[in-house]
């Protein structure tokens, strides 16, 4: 096949293949509502365990600090969350409830996670994205609800009145979701759905040191163990019309949510009692120009708020924030060719109230993303977005990804190559908006901490090569190689000590570090086996070490282990329609020793309390689920840790034990 | 003074027995038995003497008298059950600790071996709650009641008599995963209704 000079043209212009479409499974991990209904996912941090390339550690056991794929560390939290093609800004001062989205799982259609950088939607995801999509109600009004309840292992039943006493070990949950959903089809030509959600969660503080500490700071709340209680409300609605083809369609969703938590501040070295409230408004549509040009338009509006919450300190963080985005992507398709221009305004500005130095950062961004389905398997692809600081004029930044990937019968390769330089602060660094003004300290009656220097001028290269083999139809092997080089990256070390073992609070010794450049290298491969119809056997293992960096980026991600392997054996029992009516989830992780060189005082202080080493970990799950009733009930019984590791991601963290959970999920 | 279980159990197992008495109607075949999942439903309810604890639990407390009642069905391999106990457990006497009784929950999941036209022996596991009510004053509610996680293995034996009726004995080791394990070993009989699943009951399992 011979293509016009100007295709060609186009081709050698931008190296590009297109990266989803052909090669769907390079750089991506897709979660089916079936996927994640097998594993037991009732909290979003759920399915974390499925995806092998992200890493994590979280102190309570509810707000996840993550690295996707090594592209970010864990301290940058600089991954993203979608819901339904926009984007959900969840990140505040540098702490994102990934659990906080107003959405019940149960309501999910599909979860795409993406290990590499993006050029997408309008706009740039750098370190790694966690996309969501709502399921479409069924035509009619239907309804559902959900309970979900656990128990940790450890508490000291009777033996609370006898010498043998020990803390009692709380509660997991309750979850308690509620959806009511409604489609109809109107005269043949538009449909229109709407889908209202509430969600409430409970997180239980079960590990005794965690609450000793909290306990020991603050009166309020009065059960020291219950870190987190919140609540989200959404609505949404989809409505598509259908004058010809191809169709139209304009999306609208809005939502609140509330979460009262003990939030850890690193700088801090404590919890601290916060409420948080976010609300969010997004309007989409996506609009046929001509028979090969399509229009999508997104806006989005989000505001966040940290309000006191009572304490008998009397701490008021009081951080606020809003966040508009508009963006447009003009996609038109020529032959083999398809090129999107894209185009979108981010506005991010601090409380007013605060009276910070530099409280608005207004940036725009343009750019161009185009790919060739060349034949024979090739797709070369590229994406170039240039983005400027509105208000000031020399701050220009470029993403640039680009890549290559060949798909033939037996499987796939694929190469993708990304670089960015943006040459101003973060703005959901807490650094960024400490040397802007905001009296952080001041405000929690803490001692201040030094200032890090204030960097600028970030830039990051990452290289991804995938490679995926099927020998025969029930076999599949698969193959990740990277690497990252970043370089001025600000992330700060703090040496944490204590002062008081008898409460054992941290302190943060007065001396700050940051580290600037480095890189990270991975490796990693998985095998699938199918046997037979009912049963799927995988493996996988990943390995990620340092290419050099300087001291504070080493320690920054040596907190990662190095080794990690999971294996995971499933069972499907399907109806003679196909239908899943039955499923047994098995799985066995394993992660190698990690180190936390910040920790080493509060080790000596702690007499090992609060450890500067985790060990390895072997974590078993096994997950059992039953449909009944056409799908309107369904029943899940998940035993979590069952060879009761004494799992701890976080040396200051909650140490996670053998934990049972049932949940009953309802859908009429 | 010692609680009654086996009345309070057998009142609570009531409506199990009402649910599934369609499927009393209908006696399953002896030589032919229905076979696939949910084939056949039975409900079981006994009790049993006294029980015995080892470990730590003994030094405190003597297990009591005890009932159970469990729904058997086939499953897509073995046999799955869907049950609850009640149990009770005083003090030793020389002690100054609190009675408390039990109420456990649970699933459970086994195999089937048959030992005869009318014997079968089953054989499985069973995982669930152990909800724990101390007789206490606590000045906050929730220390009187406490729940944790239980797990156990059954070895029953059934001996259908005639038609639906099964007379059945069964050993029970269980461990409650309290900080100090509460490990305790009941037998128990009882009688149990067995026979083909309602259609109903049947469309809903499936």
């Amino acid at each position: 096949m011979r293509y016009p000079p100007r295709v060609c043209a186009l081709v050698l212009l931008l190296l590009a293949a297109a990266p989803v479409r052909v090669q769907a499974q390079a750089g991506r991990t897709v979660l089916d509502a079936e996927a994640l209904a097998q594993a037991g996912v009732t909290r979003l941090t759920d399915l974390l365990p499925l995806v092998d390339a992200w890493s994590g550690h979280a102190r309570d056991g509810y707000t996840w600090s993550l690295s996707a794929n090594a592209l970010a560390s864990t301290q940058e939290a600089a991954w993203q969350v979608w819901l339904d093609d926009h984007l959900l800004d969840l990140n505040l001062l540098g702490t994102q409830h990934l659990n906080a989205v107003p959405v019940p799982v149960s309501d999910l259609d599909s979860v795409v996670v993406y290990h590499r950088p993006q050029i997408d939607a309008g706009t740039v995801a750098l370190a790694g994205s966690i996309r969501l999509y709502t399921r479409r109600p069924r035509l009619g009004v239907n309804v559902g609800g959900s309970v979900t309840g656990g128990n940790e292992i450890g508490d000291p039943g009777p033996f609370r009145y006898t010498p043998f006493a020990t803390p009692n070990i709380d509660r997991v949950g309750p979850i308690l979701t509620g959806t009511l959903a409604a489609a109809d089809v109107v005269r043949d030509e538009a449909q229109w759905q709407v889908l209202a959600a509430v969600r409430s969660d409970e997180h239980h503080v079960t590990d005794d040191q965690v609450v000793e500490r909290v306990y020991a700071l603050y009166e309020e709340p009065r059960n020291a163990r219950l870190v987190l209680s919140g609540g989200h409300a959404s609505l949404r609605a989809h409505g598509r019309v259908r004058p010809g083809r191809p169709q139209a369609q304009i999306h609208a969703m809005g939502g609140l949510n509330k979460l009262r938590d003990l939030r850890y501040i690193e700088p801090l070295g404590q919890e601290v009692p916060t409420e948080q409230h976010t609300r969010y408004q997004a309007l989409g549509a996506t609009l046929p120009l001509g028979p090969q040009t399509m229009a999508t338009v997104r806006a989005s509006y989000q505001e966040a708020r940290l309000d006191p919450r009572t304490n008998r300190e009397g701490l008021v963080i009081g951080w606020g924030q809003t966040r508009a985005q508009a963006s447009l992507d003009l996609r038109h398709r020529h032959g083999p060719v398809v090129v999107h221009v894209l185009g979108g305004v981010d506005r991010f500005e601090a409380d007013p109230t605060l009276r910070l130095a530099d409280p608005l950062e207004v940036t725009t961004q343009a750019g161009v993303r185009a790919s060739v389905a060349a034949g024979a398997g090739w797709t070369p692809r590229a994406a170039v977005v240039v983005r400027h600081r509105f208000h000031r004029f020399r701050d220009v930044g470029l993403t640039a990804t680009g890549g290559v990937g060949w798909a033939p019968r037996w499987g796939y390769v694929d190469l993708h190559l990304s670089y960015a330089y943006q040459p101003w602060p973060d703005v959901h660094a807490l650094t960024t908006w400490r040397l802007r003004g905001f009296p952080m300290e001041d405000r929690l009656g803490a001692t201040p901490v030094p200032q890090p220097g204030f960097l600028t001028g970030t830039r990051r290269a990452t290289a991804d090569l995938d490679a995926r083999w099927r020998p025969g139809p029930t076999t599949s092997l698969s193959a990740q190689l990277g690497a990252r080089l970043l370089r001025g990256v600000n992330v700060e070390r703090y040496q944490i000590d204590l002062v008081a073992p008898d409460t054992f609070l941290f302190v943060v010794t007065p001396s700050v570090a940051i580290g600037q450049q480095g890189g990270v290298g991975f490796m990693a491969a998985q095998v699938e086996q199918a046997l037979g119809r009912a049963v799927s056997l995988q493996a996988s293992y990943r390995y990620q070490g340092l290419l050099g960096a300087d001291t504070p980026l080493r320690e920054t991600w040596q907190i990662e282990p190095p080794h990690r392997a999971a294996f995971r054996a499933r069972y499907v029992y399907r109806n003679a329609a196909g239908q899943p009516r039955f499923s047994l989830l098995g799985q066995v992780r394993a992660q190698s020793r990690s180190l936390w060189f910040p920790y080493t005082p509060a080790q000596r202080a702690s007499g090992g309390r609060y450890p500067n080493d985790l060990p390895t970990y072997v974590l078993a799950d096994l997950l059992v689920r039953k449909r009944f009733w056409d799908e309107r009930f369904e029943a899940t019984l998940a035993v979590r840790n069952l060879g009761d590791a004494p799992f701890r991601s976080h040396p200051g963290g909650a140490i996670d034990r053998l934990t049972f959970f049932v949940k009953l999920q309802m859908s009429l | 003074m010692p609680k009654t279980p086996s009345r309070k159990a057998l009142l609570s197992v009531l409506p199990l027995l009402l649910v599934s008495a369609p499927a009393w109607t209908q006696t399953a075949p002896e030589v032919t038995p229905p076979s696939g999942p949910f084939s056949t439903v039975g409900v079981f309810v006994g009790s049993g003497p006294t029980g015995r604890a080892y470990g730590t639990l003994p030094l405190f407390w003597q297990p009591q008298r005890h009932a159970e009642a469990v729904v058997l069905t086939p499953f897509y391999a073995g046999y799955a059950e869907l049950g609850g106990a009640y149990r009770t457990y005083d003090p030793l006497p020389q002690t100054s600790v609190p009675a408390f009784s039990s109420l456990q929950v649970f699933a459970g999941w086994g195999g089937v071996v048959p030992l005869g036209p009318r014997l079968r022996f089953h054989l499985g596991g069973r995982i669930g709650t152990h909800r724990m009510s101390f007789d206490a004053d606590e000045d906050f509610e929730g220390l009187v009641n406490e729940s944790e996680l239980m797990a156990g293995l059954q070895a029953r034996l059934h001996v259908r008599i005639a038609g639906p009726l099964v007379l059945f004995g069964a050993v029970t080791y269980q461990q409650t995963f309290t900080e100090v394990p509460m490990r305790t070993l009941y037998g128990l009989g009882g009688l149990g209704l067995q026979g083909r699943t309602p259609g109903w009951l049947l469309e809903v399992l499936r």
